[in-house]
């Protein structure tokens, strides 16, 4: 039914928006305190007004992509008629499920942002941006099978974390790449390529650990469509590591400038895109391996 | 930007060498248990319908159902969640008589997915 099929593509829209937007949060308050500053001269004052902007643009549409992902939820729980009527059952949602607990924390951790910033405090602020991403594990698969710890959980945990570490930091490293000095900027990036070899040797682990727990046997992933859900995802992320690895080695020859890699970057951004609504896709599915 | 490639690779297949040790995965409240349980015959009748599941259900949005041979709801309406297992869900029945019963439930898992199934069970004369 096309209805249907319009809330379903927006559920997917509005939470792959509401969780890129948290990444993208965490991310540039990293690079902001732990990656950029320590190396930058010239052009200080540009990178602070863009890494400003990037936050401002990813608080309004994190908040929106919450607001948006929580009607819609909501529309599709209490299966509601007409935009009245969702919102008169938003407060039941919010309330009284777990779904609604996750957005209300999330929305808290927000504001905690939001105040930590105005009081001069972007390491806290980098704090709650990370709790504030990882919330998204529990919307995930493991703790509504297992209700507390497991491999699984933890699997999950690492691997939102370890995404929003490696993919949130790529709009901040694309500000600094183009408004400080060469050297800078590659100083700031090599610096990143340290943390980044972590993120990404955590995110193919658990993506891989999770791919296998959920769609069952290796060999038939290709056999339902979940599985080749998994697998076009894997190939997504199989792209942006092999991108990476590139400019990696590039940046071991040892230039102070990489021709070309705000245009890496701005590529890396599209399949994290990707990737973000694949995930959103993948955790409205039903996984084979519940049959 | 990135890792090492014998570390990548190393991490997949640790991936896929961990996975088959883990659990199964269930994302969707399925039905695992019932009582009473689906086709039996009864020699008395039930006073109660209990449903469990595979994971947490929110019972807001969760509904159980049970009718006779004619369609008619035997049930008080009043579904209960069991706050020490929010994986399970009664309703308490009407005085019935022996016959056939068709037991429907939809369920929404905590994780916001939604299924539905039905059963019968019988009351013996």
């Amino acid at each position: 039914m096309p209805a249907v099929d319009a809330l379903a593509a927006g559920l997917v829209a509005s939470r792959a928006v509401a969780v890129g937007a948290l990444f993208v949060i965490f991310g540039t308050l990293m690079v902001a305190t732990a990656i950029a500053g320590p190396t930058i001269g010239d052009g200080v004052a540009n990178l602070h007004r863009g890494f400003a902007t990037l936050i401002r643009g990813a608080f309004l549409a994190a908040i929106l992509g919450i607001g948006l992902w929580t009607g819609l939820q909501t529309a599709a729980l209490a299966q509601t008629v007409g935009a009245g009527d969702t919102l008169a059952r938003v407060p039941t949602v919010v309330f009284h499920t777990d779904f609604g607990r996750l957005m209300l924390l999330r929305l808290a951790l927000l504001a905690a942002i939001g105040l930590a910033l105005a009081a001069g405090r972007p390491r806290s602020a980098a704090l709650f941006a990370g709790l504030a991403a990882v919330v998204q594990a529990g919307h995930l698969h493991a703790l509504a099978i297992w209700h507390g710890p497991s491999l699984l959980l933890a699997s999950e945990v690492l691997h939102v974390l370890a995404a929003a570490t490696w993919l949130g930091s790529l709009p901040a490293l694309l500000v600094v790449v183009i408004t400080v000095p060469p050297g800078s900027a590659m100083a700031a990036v090599r610096r990143f390529a340290f943390i980044g070899s972590g993120a990404v040797l955590t995110v193919g682990a658990t993506a891989a650990f999770q791919a296998i727990s959920l769609a069952g046997d290796p060999l038939s992933l290709a056999a339902t469509a979940y599985g080749r859900m998994c697998l076009a995802k894997l190939v997504l992320l199989g792209l942006l590591v092999a991108l990476a690895l590139r400019n990696q080695w590039r940046l071991r020859r040892g230039a102070d400038a990489v021709p070309g890699l705000g245009g890496s970057i701005r590529t890396a951004l599209m399949l994290a895109a990707l990737v973000l609504t694949l995930a959103a896709i993948l955790s409205a599915m039903a996984p084979p391996s519940e049959a | 930007m990135i890792a090492r490639p014998r570390f990548v690779i190393a991490a997949l297949v640790l991936g896929i060498l961990a996975g088959p040790g883990t659990a199964p995965g269930f994302a969707h409240a399925l039905l695992r248990a019932a009582l009473p349980v689906p086709g039996s015959l009864l020699p008395a009748a039930p006073a109660w319908v209990r449903l469990t599941f595979s994971e947490a259900v929110e019972p807001l949005f969760c509904k159980i159902k049970v009718t006779d041979a004619t369609g008619k709801q035997v049930d008080d309406g009043s579904l209960v969640s069991d706050p020490a297992d929010r994986r399970r869900l009664m309703i308490r029945l009407k005085p019935i008589p022996p016959g056939e019963y068709l037991v429907t439930w939809y369920a929404t898992s905590t994780d916001t997915h939604r299924t539905q199934g039905s059963f019968r069970f019988q009351v013996s004369k």
